[in-house]
């Protein structure tokens, strides 16, 4: 099980490390996007609004995880590796946590680096303080990004097509950032977004973030929202591996 | 090593099964061809075998107990990470079929089996077509498989890796290695195999030692010939051709006449579809598939 886990999560990480991409979907375009936007998006409150609005678009583009996972697994089909990886019969769930592993500490690390620029250089406040704030953001920015990771498994084994999984990831990267508020805060949105917006891992997310920064640190909403995203991304994996057959084609790009 | 027997396989959704009783012994030291047509269900009977297509599968699959390793299955279409060294592709295949201390040394002995040293440090996507289809195969037998499964392996091989593919194989037989290798063409096989197994409709047909059978069928012939009119009359040969007084004989026998021109005489080896138009049994099966 290690050893496959190893072995898969090596190989992706030379895939990313050797490729530009990743950088710029997961750094540059929500840098650039929360540039231009922040300033206006955050005229609307008060003081490290600003930051808020960053770690928003950093909690929007991190389901660029969706996109990578379904990357590293249609990438056995785009060469051809497939057959031969389904002839060794690696351990089902040794093999897509070997695949997703390297995307999901891209992606945590993503969040990291937002959360970080927004409070240490846009101001934003942290209320829980620093020690319990650090422990809350890690509460939730691991399981936040745990979902997408996840949500990207079980779109694998849902979707045969590759172009059709990745036209749906940016759909969903937009659409579920916009209904969880992570663009402007879920108060702004029209009611029925907002309850749309529940059923969001991002919503939870950026409810808990909120609560840590600028709300008053308190330990059950970070603690509920984090159970939730555990939940979610479990109950998610759970059926994207019992889903899952090596014998299932799928078609590449 | 491996025994399949009266294996059915039929596609998910499908009307009609791909593999019809497909059955073939594959012993130690055994290097068999298995022939057919486009589509004829090679590709599946591998798929079948290393169950790692999704279908319906019906019949015996047995491997022996003393094969070492998971049976080494090299595709039809090159396998390799594009984006990793030839090294970096042997050692991600490896690992995933052995214990992480003996990748090493089965990464250099493929290496040095395959010829690849100087290849080695090299993206997978910077070689060419030849030496991408010899990592490919390094690939799928690093781990040193006692069953090697060879999917239309000489497509698109130029001339010196082919070359490599066949001293491969012969040293493999040597080894005492089970090999099962597919082709289109005879000819592809020819040079690889000791037997010969034709799939027909999904159905399989041993026909034993590819030398004898070869002999036996090399008595084809075919003439081409020009008459005073400038028509072209193609006229296949039977009969033995080893000599020009056969060749003679045979023109006489095909109902030539000695004022007609000839043009042109080409002795070519068979075609599948000449062994299948040829061979009584092989016949009756495709009437009967068909």
């Amino acid at each position: 099980m290690i050893a496959v886990i190893g072995t898969f999560s090596l190989t992706e990480w030379r895939a990313l490390l050797r490729g530009r991409f990743p950088f710029v979907w997961f750094v540059v375009l929500p840098a650039v996007a929360s540039a231009i936007l922040g300033p206006a998006l955050a005229g609307i409150g008060a003081g490290g609004e600003t930051g808020r609005v960053t770690i928003g678009f950093g909690i929007m583009f991190c389901y660029m995880t969706v996109n990578y996972v379904g990357r590293a697994l249609y990438r056995e089909f785009d060469a051809h590796t497939w057959r031969r990886t389904a002839t060794a019969a690696p351990l089902p769930s040794g093999y897509l946590a070997g695949k997703c592993l390297a995307v999901l500490v891209i992606g945590v690390t993503q969040l990291i680096v937002f959360v970080a620029f927004a409070v240490t250089v846009l101001g934003l406040p942290m209320h829980a303080g620093a020690a319990a704030g650090l422990a809350q953001l890690t509460l939730i920015l691991v399981p936040f990004a745990m979902t997408g990771v996840a949500a990207g498994a079980l779109m694998f084994t849902l979707i045969r097509r590759a172009e059709v999984f990745f036209s749906l990831t940016y759909l969903i990267l937009l659409m579920l950032g916009a209904l969880g508020g992570a663009l402007v805060p879920s108060a702004q949105l029209p009611r029925w977004a907002q309850v749309l917006g529940w059923f969001t891992p991002h919503y939870w997310a950026m409810r808990a973030i909120d609560q840590t920064t600028v709300g008053d640190g308190s330990w059950s909403v970070v603690l509920g929202s984090s159970a939730l995203l555990f939940l979610f991304a479990i109950v998610v994996s759970a059926i994207a591996l019992a889903r899952f057959d090596f014998r299932k084609e799928r078609y590449s790009v | 090593m491996l025994n399949v027997k009266d294996l059915d396989f039929r596609y998910p959704g499908a009307s009609a099964p791909v593999l019809v009783g497909a059955s073939l012994q594959l012993e130690a030291g055994m290097v068999v061809g298995l022939l057919g047509a486009n589509g004829g269900g090679k590709s599946t009977l591998l798929g079948a075998i290393t169950n790692t297509i999704e279908g319906e599968r019906r019949g015996l699959i047995e491997v022996a107990d003393e094969a070492v390793g998971p049976i080494g299955y090299a595709t039809q279409d090159v396998a390799l990470y594009r984006h990793l060294s030839v090294a970096e592709n042997l050692a991600h295949a490896a690992r995933l079929a052995v214990r992480r201390w003996r990748v090493a040394h089965l990464v250099e002995s493929a290496i040095d089996d395959f010829m690849l040293a100087p290849l080695a440090q090299r993206t997978a996507r910077d070689l060419s077509g030849g030496q991408q289809r010899l990592v490919h195969l390094a690939c799928a037998f690093v781990h040193q498989p006692s069953i090697r499964l060879l999917d239309e392996p000489t497509t698109a091989l130029d001339f010196e890796t082919r070359q490599v593919l066949i001293e491969l194989v012969a040293r493999w037989r040597s080894a005492g290695i089970a090999t099962l290798v597919t082709a289109h063409y005879p000819e592809d096989v020819e040079e690889l195999c000791s037997t010969i197994t034709v799939l027909v409709e999904g159905t399989t047909y041993p026909l034993g030692s590819l030398r004898e059978y070869l002999n036996r069928q090399s008595r084809l012939g075919y003439v081409q010939r020009l008459d005073s009119r400038g028509d072209v009359i193609s006229t296949d040969l039977r009969g033995p051709i080893g000599s020009l007084a056969e060749i003679v004989r045979a023109c006489a026998d095909a109902g030539l006449e000695p004022h007609q021109r000839l043009h042109a005489i080409q002795i070519r080896p068979p075609a599948l579809r000449d062994l299948l138009r040829r061979d009584p049994s092989l016949r009756a099966a495709v009437e009967e598939a068909q």
